[in-house]
């Protein structure tokens, strides 16, 4: 049983899988989360289990994880290999009612693709989830299902241009539909899912789900000329209209195990996830922040940003998993700070600051450019500073002064002339499509970072 | 001839006669026209007269009717002048009520005493005070209390929490400060309503030993009103400035400073007796205390609904603020003397400031929590109604009666979609109400039932499931054979699980969690 865990209480699922029930189940359990307190949790479960554990800790997304454990499993000569969500949890006798299921299946089909579970649908019944299924009976398809060796004989492996999740299962569905090779389902209701429990739970996954979703989509169209379809032995039939991936002849169905990085080559692959295997979408400032934030900041414990916006999000979600103790958001546009900040879950280490040098402001004080150097005031230094609003320059020089020793800059919108001077007064760590990452250079800066008082 | 003669003269005669006669007809002609003229002449003037003393009638009637304005009006300023001469006298008399005289600070009952030295700060360092006085702000301390001591921790300052006698009024009870702070070099003082954030700045630090740091009340909301009565009442000949009233609810001052407070004692602000922050305000206005204008989020309060957002602040002040909009006016509480009658009282936002606190503090803990106080629901006709306890916390009060329609029903909020733990909880905002209260929760104006009704149950909790995102949704809670009350609603959004439920008996399988 291959499984994918990211934030989600593993215990349910492995709960609800008995051991002894005439079936020897061995466990591909990846992890791709960040949080702690589940990779030691997890650590203890598949310690005590027969398991294959792979705590890659990042985001790299499910295809790739699904391609890694089918081969595992195959390689390991496993009777059946299950793809199981690590949202969903099987009734009592449900597992071994399954796996009966699909092992006569495997006798009586031997050239079959895929067979999937039903159960009964959870969670909430909001887009993020259910929707019009939401507490009924569903079909699963890829959240519960064994693949057999027919499918990947046929069709070969996941199109891991599909990241982080959504649209392989029906990609891989609709590959198996044009080479007709078989389906099965077993119709009995084993199990519930809480289906996108993880994207629902996690706020920073679930900003950013929108994008990466579309994305997918759009790839999607792209390759089969409309939209997914296949729902199950009672949807609606897809609007795919084309019957070789991209409409091209000379692209067959089949992804095979030395084709899994770059399925359909340059001409067709996806060019934005050149950084996915570590979590990140290309070509989107927010998750290039989050991911600059990650390489260079992490365990940072407090972050100060001038200018709130979509930064904010991914700052205010970076620093909750971080654990940080303060994240200072100033902005000079009180209606819009209320707006960003309405929209984020109440974090206790959030603080959002409406100041205006020009006009009286929410915190107006004595100073004369609160904006710029309200920070200042507080006599707290910042292990990181993004610098994304008004009066940048004058906010770049006081952040010399506010930074830790070992605090960084992110300057946003760099690819100015009037920034250039910049590079005087830090030492350049990164350039990135819309950040300058920097460090405070003493040599340059002609004062110790974290050394001076604050003004 | 003779006769001929005769004929002739008569003809004459008879001709001059006829000449004559004539003449004498044209005379009296023109007599009679002229006659006729000076009738005329008469009408006319009479006619004038008349039309004029018609007039002259007329502007009498509307004097006449101007004058009974003017006595009416004259009628009615006398009696609002008494009005408010005798609104005048029964304030002034209120307030010399209220101006009690000042006590000696060697008065033991009068004086404060240090309840808590919670934070030992070194000796003639900086102390952070906070004045309890009252039921409602011992409550509230037990709440905020943990919220200061971390904040002194972090800052390395002292912590003091004095105990003030209720008799005595806010003024004195910060003269009444004056021996406890005297021997610091530094001192910050805080109600006890305020709750401090974690890795808020130090205010020593950002307030200088010269000056006294406090948020100017009157840059963010109107004052001007305030500013001019309480020039009045000290008799300022320059009304005090709005931009300069402070507010007295954070206090950041030193030893420098000790003579305000001295003043306070001696109590020569008004013959009037002033509440604390007009006493505070008249004494800086012509004193040469600098004052530091504190940031609004070092003593955040919240003016609008809007504002009531702790992520605005590093100190949230609750103040006099409503959570919401409260939805009743007057609150009812038992008469003193013992018996079943009630009296009304104007139902005030620190009736109501328990739950609002505990809620803060929940989030600021990482708990997604809403509580909803007494104002907040609606109550049906006179069975149901917001009560005042002895100690002056406002609950829901439901008389007993047949269980009909629900007595008590509301705050109508918006709720995202999850699963929902809701507590009926006592005035303390701790502990359960009574289990036995039939409630129902609905949503979209009762169109939706999220749980039928039915008793709550032990620990006066229930757990409800939103599919979707809920709008107007309510707790309803129903009339019984005994009356009840509740302090507050606590709502609490459970983390998503999905669990499934222990076997309720025989042996659990062996399963790859159980076999950790």
């Amino acid at each position: 049983m291959v499984v994918i865990s990211y934030n989600a209480d593993p215990e349910p699922l492995f709960r609800s899988i008995p051991l002894v029930e005439g079936h020897d189940v061995r466990f591909y359990v990846f992890l791709h989360g960040q949080d702690g307190a589940l990779r030691t949790r997890l650590e203890t479960i598949t310690s005590a289990i027969d398991c294959r554990y792979f705590p890659y800790g990042t985001n790299r997304g499910v295809a790739r994880s699904w391609n890694e454990g089918l081969l595992a499993s195959f390689n390991d000569g496993n009777e059946a290999t299950l793809l199981v969500n690590d949202d969903i949890y099987f009734y009592e006798g449900g597992f071994s009612a399954f796996a009966n299921f699909v092992l006569s299946e495997t006798r009586r089909v031997p050239e079959f693709g895929v067979v999937s579970a039903f159960g009964l649908e959870t969670g909430a019944a909001n887009a993020i989830g259910a929707g019009k299924f939401y507490q009924r009976p569903h079909w699963q398809g890829g959240a519960c299902m064994a693949v057999g060796r027919g499918a990947i004989e046929r069709i070969g492996y996941f199109d891991q241009n599909f990241w982080p999740a959504y649209f392989e299962d029906a990609d891989y569905f609709h590959r198996l539909e044009l080479q007709h090779v078989p389906m099965l389902w077993d119709e009995r209701i084993l199990l519930e899912h809480n289906r996108s429990r993880t994207v629902r739970t996690d706020f920073l996954l679930g900003r950013l789900h929108r994008e990466r979703n579309r994305r997918n989509e759009q790839y999607y169209i792209r390759k089969w000329g409309g939209l997914r379809g296949w729902g199950g032995p009672d949807g609606p039939p897809g609007q795919e209209i084309f019957t070789y991936p991209f409409n091209d002849p000379s692209v067959g169905c089949m992804i095979p195990l030395t084709a899994v990085e770059a399925p359909y080559g340059p001409k067709y692959d996806r060019r934005d996830l050149a950084r996915s295997a570590a979590g990140v979408l290309g070509n989107s400032p927010p998750e290039e922040l989050l991911w600059l934030l990650s390489k260079h900041a992490g365990g940072a414990r407090r972050l100060l940003e001038w200018g709130a916006g979509e930064n904010t999000a991914i700052m205010a979600g970076f620093a909750y998993a971080q654990g940080s103790e303060l994240l200072l958001s100033i902005d000079h546009r009180a209606v819009h700070l209320r707006t960003v900040i309405e929209q984020l879950p109440r974090y206790p280490f959030l603080h959002a600051r409406f100041i205006d040098a020009e006009e009286l402001s929410e915190t107006g004080s004595d100073l004369d450019s609160a904006y710029v150097a309200y920070p200042a005031l507080l006599g707290i230094r910042f292990d990181v500073v993004v610098i994304a609003g008004r009066w940048r320059m004058e906010c770049a020089v006081l952040a010399r002064k506010l930074l830790e020793p070992d605090g960084f800059v992110l300057f946003q919108d760099w690819k100015h002339r009037r920034y250039e001077v910049l590079r005087e007064l830090f030492r350049l760590v990164e350039e990135s499509d819309e950040f300058l990452v920097m460090r405070c250079d003493p040599a340059k800066a002609g004062f110790l970072p974290g050394k001076e008082a604050p003004p | 001839m003779r006769k001929v003669l005769h004929r002739l003269q008569r003809l004459l005669a008879s001709g001059a006669m006829l000449e004559a006669g004539k003449r004498a007809k044209a005379e009296r002609n023109v007599a009679l026209a002229e006659r006729d003229r000076a009738v005329e002449e008469r009408d006319k003037a009479r006619a004038a007269a008349e039309a004029m003393r018609a007039e002259r009638d007329a502007s009498l009637e509307e004097r006449d009717k101007a004058r009974a304005a003017a006595e009416a009006m004259r009628a009615e300023r006398d009696a609002s002048l008494e009005e408010r001469d005798l609104a005048v006298r029964e304030r002034d008399h209120a307030l010399r009520q209220i101006a009690m005289p000042h006590p000696k600070m060697t008065d033991e009952a009068a004086a404060a005493r240090v309840r808590v030295r919670v934070l030992q700060a070194a000796s003639g360092s900086r102390n952070l005070i906070v004045p309890v006085q009252g039921a409602i702000a011992n409550r509230e301390i037990e709440i905020t209390r943990p919220f200061f001591e971390a904040y002194c921790r972090h800052t390395g300052v002292g912590l003091e929490i004095i105990d003030v006698p209720e008799a005595i009024t806010p003024v004195s009870a910060m003269a009444s400060l004056r021996p406890i702070v005297e021997s610091c070099e530094r001192f910050a003082i805080m109600q006890p309503y305020m709750i401090i954030r974690d890795g808020c700045p130090d205010l020593f630090a950002v307030v200088t030993e010269d000056k006294l740091g406090a948020i100017i009340e009157g840059r963010w909301t109107d004052r001007r009103q305030r500013c001019l009565e309480l020039s009045g009442l000290c008799g300022f000949s320059t009304p005090l400035p709005m931009e300069n009233y402070l507010n007295s609810d954070l206090l950041v001052m030193s030893r420098r400073h000790l003579s305000l407070l001295d003043t306070l004692e001696r109590g020569h602000v008004s013959s009037y007796g002033l509440d604390l922050q007009d006493a505070l305000n008249a004494l800086l206005y012509h004193s040469d205390i600098c004052v530091y204008s504190l940031p609004r989020d070092f003593n955040w309060i919240p003016y609008a609904p809007e504002e009531f957002d702790w992520r605005w602040a590093w100190i949230f002040n609750m103040s006099s603020s409503w959570r919401s909009p409260p939805t009743q006016a007057f609150a009812w509480r038992p008469k003193p003397d013992g018996s079943d009658a009630y009296l009304r009282a104007r139902l005030q936002a620190q009736h109501c400031r328990l739950p609002s606190l505990i809620e803060i503090t929940e989030q600021l803990r990482g708990n997604n929590v809403r509580f909803v106080n007494a104002a907040e629901m609606s109550y049906e006709g006179l069975s149901a109604r917001v009560h005042l306890t002895s100690d002056e916390a406002a609950v829901m009060w439901c008389g007993a009666a047949a269980p009909e329609g629900p007595a008590i029903f509301g705050p109508y909020l918006d709720l995202p979609a999850g699963r929902w733990s809701v507590s009926l909880l006592g005035p303390d905002g701790v502990t359960a109400a009574d289990p036995r209260i039939v409630v129902d929760v609905v949503h979209d104006s009762g169109r939706n039932t999220v749980r039928p009704r039915g008793p709550i149950g032990p620990g006066a909790t229930i757990e409800i499931v939103l599919d979707r995102d809920a709008t107007n949704a309510e707790v309803r809670m129903y009339p019984g054979d005994r009356a009840y009350a509740v302090g507050c609603i606590r709502l609490n959004a459970c983390s998503e699980s999905h669990a499934p439920e222990q076997a309720s008996s025989g042996p659990r399988p062996r399963t790859a969690a159980a076999a950790v």
